[in-house]
Order: C-alpha cells, then sequence, then structure tokens
C-alpha cells in the first residue's frame, strides 16, 4: 500500500464513485427513491459532450452546458413521466418504479447507441495543464480535474443541504411524503428539483470520468452499479456518506487485485453487497432518529 | 410575474408540465441533431452502382453487426463492403449480373447469428459475408443450404475448421501465425520474460489455449493478470506485473476502451517497458484519440498493412479517392476488399452466382491470390481442405505507434517476410 500511483486510482475511482453515489443520494432523499437511471445520466454528460465536440464541431463549453441540460431534462423526464405516474397508479409501491425506472435505464442506453453510435468516444478534458509528478507517482490533469470538482460538488451541496429552505425542504419532503403535503409543502416540486439535481451530478461524474479511457452507451448500467454499491457502503445520514462509500469502494477497487489478484474483486465485491445488505442495509452512516 | 410565482408555488399543475415541455423540447432538439447526422451519412455513403451490370441481381447477404461494441469495426468493414460491391457493379458487375447487397444484425449476440443468416438466405443471398464478431454459430446452416461464406475480419480458426466448414472461408492470418511472429519478434530483440494483461472475456481467454503453448516454448510467462472488459482501472494488476520486471508486456483482449485503458496505465507505470499488443488496436483509429498524450507510444501491434505491398498502394489510392485523401485505411478495409473480389473470382469462374455449390467449387480453386495486406507479395489460397486463405507468416505486418499515438511505422526489430 506504500505505492501512491495505486492511491491515486483508488481516489480518483472513489471521486467519481462518490459524485454517482450523491446522485442517488439526493433523490433518494427528496423522494424515498432508488434512481437507477443515474449511471445513464452519467453516460449522456460524457457522451453528449464528447459527440458534439468531436462530431458536430460545438466549442468545448456549449458542448458541456448542453450536455448537462441533457441529463438534467433526462432525470426531469424519468420523473415526471415515469416514476411519478406508476407510484401514483400503484398505491405509491416502490416496486413498480423501481422496474419502471430500470427499464429508462436500458432505454436510455440503446437511445443514446442509435443517436451518438456505439463507438467509444474520448472524453473532453476541461483545462489543460501538465501532470503532477508525486514522488514516483504522476497525477494525471483528468485526475485532478475529478478530485477537484468532487471536493467543490460535496462542499456546495453540504451547504446547500444545510442552509437553504429548498435543500431542508428536500429533507423533509423525502422523510414523510404524506406530512409535508398535508403541511402544504411543494412535495412536487422539490421532487422534480431533486431529480433535476441528481441528472446535473451524474452528468458532472460522466463527463469528468470519461477522460479516464473514454466514454460509450453502454457504461450507464456499469456506473449504475458502482454508485448504488457506493451508496450502500456509505449510507444516506450525511451529504459526506456517499463520499466515504465511493472512497472504500474505489480503494477496494484497487487494492483487492493488487493483494488477491484481478479474478477475486467481483467475489470480493459481491461478499462486501451481500454483508451490507444483510447485516447493515443502512450504511455505515445512518440516519439517528430521536423518538 | 406575480402569476409565475404562484403557478411554481403550487404542489401539482402547471409547473411540472412546463418543465416536461422544456425538458421534452431538449430532447427532441438531441434527437432533431441526431436525425441531422443519419441524413448526411446517408448522403455521404460513397459511389452509386452503375448501370454497367443490367442483367438480374446476385444478391449477395452480409450479417452486419452494427449494434454492438463490434461496431467499432464492423462499421469500417461493412463501408468498404459497400465501396467494393459499387465498384464490381461500374465495371459489369459478375458476367453483367450485378450484387445486390442484403443486411442483416446479429447486434453481436452468438444466438442471433443462426437467424439472421436464414434471414439473408430467405432472401435469396447466393453468398453470404459475415462482418461480424459471433460468425461460427452460423456453420451448420450455411453447411446445411450449401451457401459459401466468408468470415471477412475473423481471426478465430473456428470458422473455417471442421466440423460443417464446407462452405465457409476465412482472409486474416491465423491466430497460431500470431504466436509464431510474436515469438521470432522477441527472440530477435532479446525479450526472454514476459508479463500478460488481459481481459476476462471468453473469447480472450480462448486465445490462452491457441497463443500460450508456442509463446511458452519461447520466453517465460512471469504473470498473467485478468481484469474485466469494463474495468474502470487496471493500476493493480499493473502494479503487480511490475513487480515481476518482466521484458516485456503483451496485452490482450477484444480492443477498445479496455486496451487504451491498459496501454495507459502499462505506459504510466512501467514506461521503459516494451509493449506488444494482441489486439486490433493498429486497426481502430476512432480508439487511439482515447489514449493519453503519448500513452500508446512505442506500442507494438499485430497488424497486417505494409504500405510498401502494391496491392495495399493500390486499395489505398482507390479509398482516398473515395474517402478523401489520407484516409486511415486499415486491415478491415483490405479484408472487406478482398473478400468481394475473392467472392467474384469465384463466381466468374462458376460462369455466374446463381449456383451456390458451383461457386463454392471455385472458391477452392483460388490460389496464389494476391492481397491488399500482408507484407509484399503476400497470397490467399484455398483448397477442398484449406479454407484459411493464409499462406505463411507473412501476413502478419508488426506496426508501431509513435509519439502521436498513432501506428505509423514499421517495427524495425522484425517483419517475417514472403519468400
Amino acid at each position: 500500500m506504500d505505492d501512491p500511483q495505486l492511491w491515486i486510482s483508488a481516489i480518483q475511482l472513489g471521486c467519481f464513485f462518490g459524485l454517482l453515489a450523491l446522485s442517488y443520494y439526493v433523490v433518494l432523499s427528496g423522494t424515498g427513491f432508488f434512481n437507477f437511471a443515474v449511471g445513464p445520466y452519467a453516460m449522456v454528460g460524457g457522451l453528449f459532450t464528447s459527440w458534439l465536440v468531436i462530431e458536430k464541431g460545438f466549442s468545448l463549453w456549449p458542448a458541456v452546458v448542453v450536455a448537462l441540460v441533457a441529463a438534467m431534462a433526462l432525470a426531469a423526464v424519468t420523473e415526471l413521466i415515469v416514476v411519478r405516474p406508476v407510484q401514483n397508479r400503484s398505491g405509491r409501491n416502490q416496486l413498480p418504479a423501481l422496474v419502471a425506472v430500470t427499464a429508462v435505464l436500458f432505454a436510455i442506453e440503446q437511445l443514446a447507441g442509435v443517436i451518438f453510435g456505439y463507438t467509444t468516444l474520448p472524453g473532453e478534458q476541461l483545462f489543460n495543464f501538465q501532470a503532477i509528478e508525486i514522488g514516483s507517482a504522476e497525477l494525471l490533469p483528468a485526475a485532478l480535474e475529478l478530485i477537484i470538482v468532487t471536493a467543490v460538488v460535496f462542499i456546495s451541496m453540504a451547504i446547500w443541504v444545510r442552509i437553504t429552505r429548498t435543500g431542508r425542504l428536500l429533507r423533509a419532503v423525502g422523510d414523510n411524503r404524506d406530512a409535508a403535503a398535508l403541511l402544504g409543502l411543494p412535495v412536487n416540486r422539490i421532487r422534480i428539483i431533486a431529480f433535476v439535481l441528481s441528472g446535473l451530478l451524474a452528468g458532472i461524474a460522466g463527463l469528468l470520468f470519461a477522460t479516464k479511457a473514454g466514454v460509450n452507451s453502454d457504461a450507464g448500467l456499469t456506473w449504475a452499479l458502482d454508485g448504488f454499491l457506493a451508496l450502500v457502503i456509505g449510507g444516506t445520514a450525511t451529504v459526506w456518506a456517499p463520499l466515504v462509500g465511493g472512497m472504500i469502494l474505489g480503494i477496494l477497487q484497487v487494492f483487492i487485485p493488487y493483494y488477491l489478484g484481478g479474478p477475486s474483486l467481483s467475489y470480493s465485491l459481491l461478499i462486501l453487497a451481500i454483508i451490507f445488505f444483510g447485516l447493515r442495509p443502512q450504511g455505515i452512516f445512518a440516519r439517528r432518529v430521536r423518538v | 410575474m406575480s402569476i409565475k410565482v404562484r403557478m411554481w408555488g403550487r404542489t401539482s399543475g402547471s409547473a411540472p408540465r412546463k418543465i416536461a415541455t422544456v425538458a421534452g423540447s431538449i430532447l427532441a432538439a438531441t434527437a432533431l441533431l441526431a436525425g441531422s447526422t443519419t441524413l448526411v451519412a446517408g448522403a455521404a455513403t460513397p459511389g452509386k452502382p452503375g448501370t454497367n451490370a443490367t442483367k438480374s441481381p446476385i444478391v449477395v447477404g452480409e450479417d452486419w453487426d452494427s449494434t454492438s461494441a463490434n461496431a467499432s469495426f464492423t462499421d469500417v468493414t461493412a463501408k468498404t463492403i459497400q465501396l467494393a460491391v459499387n465498384q464490381l457493379n461500374k465495371t459489369g458487375g459478375v458476367l453483367g449480373h450485378p450484387i445486390k447487397l442484403v443486411i442483416g444484425d446479429d447486434e453481436g449476440e452468438l444466438t442471433k447469428t443462426p437467424a439472421v443468416t436464414e434471414q439473408l438466405i430467405n432472401e435469396g443471398a447466393k453468398f453470404l459475408l459475415f462482418n461480424t464478431g459471433v460468425d461460427a454459430p452460423a456453420k451448420p446452416t450455411v453447411q446445411k443450404l450449401g451457401i459459401p461464406s466468408i468470415g471477412v475480419t475473423d481471426v478465430i480458426p473456428t470458422f473455417a475448421t471442421p466440423p460443417d466448414n464446407s462452405y465457409t472461408y476465412l482472409l486474416s492470418s491465423p491466430l497460431s501465425d500470431w504466436s509464431q511472429v510474436l515469438c521470432a519478434a522477441w527472440k530477435k530483440t532479446g525479450v526472454k520474460t514476459v508479463g500478460v494483461l488481459r481481459d476476462n472475456s471468453t473469447t480472450t481467454a480462448s486465445l490462452d489455449d491457441i497463443l500460450f503453448p508456442t509463446l511458452k516454448k519461447c520466453v517465460t510467462i512471469v504473470d498473467v493478470e485478468t481484469a474485466p472488459g469494463t474495468a474502470s482501472t487496471v493500476t493493480a494488476q499493473v502494479a503487480r506485473l511490475k513487480s515481476h520486471n518482466p521484458n516485456a508486456i503483451l496485452v490482450a483482449d477484444l480492443g477498445g476502451q479496455f486496451e487504451i485503458l491498459a496501454q495507459d496505465t502499462v505506459h504510466q507505470l512501467m514506461p521503459k517497458t516494451p509493449r506488444y499488443s494482441l489486439a486490433t488496436i493498429v486497426n481502430e483509429p476512432q480508439t487511439w484519440s482515447l489514449a493519453t498524450p503519448g500513452g500508446l507510444n512505442g506500442v507494438i501491434g499485430i497488424g497486417s498493412l505494409n504500405p510498401n505491398n502494391p496491392q495495399t498502394k493500390k486499395l489505398k489510392s482507390f479509398l482516398d479517392a473515395h474517402n478523401g485523401a489520407n484516409y486511415p485505411m486499415t486491415a478491415f478495409d483490405a479484408d472487406a476488399w478482398d473478400a468481394i473480389q475473392l467472392m467474384k473470382t469465384a463466381m466468374v469462374k462458376a460462369g455466374g452466382g446463381s449456383n451456390p455449390k458451383a461457386v463454392n467449387t471455385q472458391m477452392q480453386k483460388i490460389t496464389k491470390y494476391l492481397a491488399s495486406f500482408g507484407q509484399p507479395g503476400y497470397t490467399l489460397s484455398y483448397s477442398t481442405t484449406k479454407h484459411q486463405g493464409a499462406n505463411g507468416l507473412c501476413g502478419i505486418v508488426l506496426q508501431q505507434f509513435g509519439a502521436n499515438n498513432k501506428p505509423d511505422k514499421a517495427f524495425a526489430g522484425y517483419q517475417p517476410t514472403c519468400k
């Protein structure tokens, strides 16, 4: 564990998983619902940006804006056209909406393949600067970008949730939708905000991680599972829990293959998931409720 | 303004509808953008069938997997197949009969290949071209129905070896040749220990049995590290390889993202160690840009294009004329072109394309066809028992990437030559 390059790789992965888990967290906090479509939102954030720049000749920043707006729009459409109607018809039963969102996941992947093609496109680096030497290791610009943006996003989210009215309403609505509605809180508006914010966070994650080895339309499912596992590990007690979960998952993804060999990773992660699902489903950081 | 504020304050009604409208508009705009691409791509399809071939068309079926990740090479192949067919039709077709291509798509799924094959034959196909990564399941169908077929870019011998191979043919050099060429290159450059990094796909794992027995005779394989093809990082695997201090690293995978991730990581952690690639990376221009600047510098890939081969030069000129100057020609272009020329040769000798069995007999009589790939003088030959066209090792060209992440030079350390 004394090789700094391994740690850089783990932190980079941890930041990416943390952002995806935060995307889950926002919707979970605002609606009490696991939105598995965050993986495809992330894929759209990365792939749409690259497609606009490479295939359509867009400048980088307009492409970034369009792609992130598209990710947010997809998230809004998921809530308005899929989750809300299905939940309303099924008496707010979670299972039908979860199945519907899983279908959305595959639908977005297929649609992205048709629109952007099935080949992998290179991610777009936002800023150009030299790699930084850290001892024998090298911190590439793409990794540094991801780490800095992740820190900024988590700090902003922590402040937003704590000091803004919308941030506080987010948790109130997620905790008890019926009670919030009875109190006259804007439940539907808060739900939409949660989904749109989730789309933005996932889009940013995909945009920044795509620089590692490109992005293609198939990436959504893997990323959705990575983010979900990070949230399961971290829990939902604080905004920082998804980051902790992401970091733990990133460290495991690097150091398990290092010490036990590549094939051991899948088995180890499966065992980890079973342990958390079975013994601590609330994650490391569980909400404490005063009675 | 006040109305707007009040509307947003409601818990249901027009605000969500407004948001839905905006979101829908954005998605519609996205779809329109995509639509415009399709139109442009359609308009840009090079060439049109000419009128010189005026008799009834000969239907040729192409199983083109345009859906899965294999599209990274099948799209290139399909485009050149179409170009070659257009050119053939412009110059009189097969004894005056134009070729009509009908397309199927197995979506890269083994289970769909037989159905797609039957569908193409039901549409009247008298010859089949498999432009997919999963052609082997079609063998029983083409054997039963007696339709000669070429696995256009396939390098795994299964398609052209028994059982059910009476009608199936391959162009590319077999994998067993790859290991011989690698061994010769390593012997020449003093490589004695090799570390292997590969994805854990069944296809790549199946290469172990074909390649490793030969490789183990010429070098010591100090470690084999694996990772999923969808891995987000292979830093740990490369760090483990580094601990064995091998003379060279061999990366084996299906190409694309994994290959780039692997090569980037090896470049970062073991910058001075020679790197070899078993993937088709030299033939995938679209993946080169995925690597970090200089990430592919020095990588030696198994390719099949030598710019000094006169046939390659000829095809390059043709492709440049139709696709624009400096078109990045790949082995897939050469495979596609040669597949159509071989098909034409067999059909002409059979007196037309209407009798698949006669065409098949003529396929087996093609000898010393000068290929558009390989070292100068490289030829393909077939017989009743030889359904892989390669004549010797010189169908392989070791290509080396430069600092610009392009395989722009032949590896100076070793090249197989045609006798």
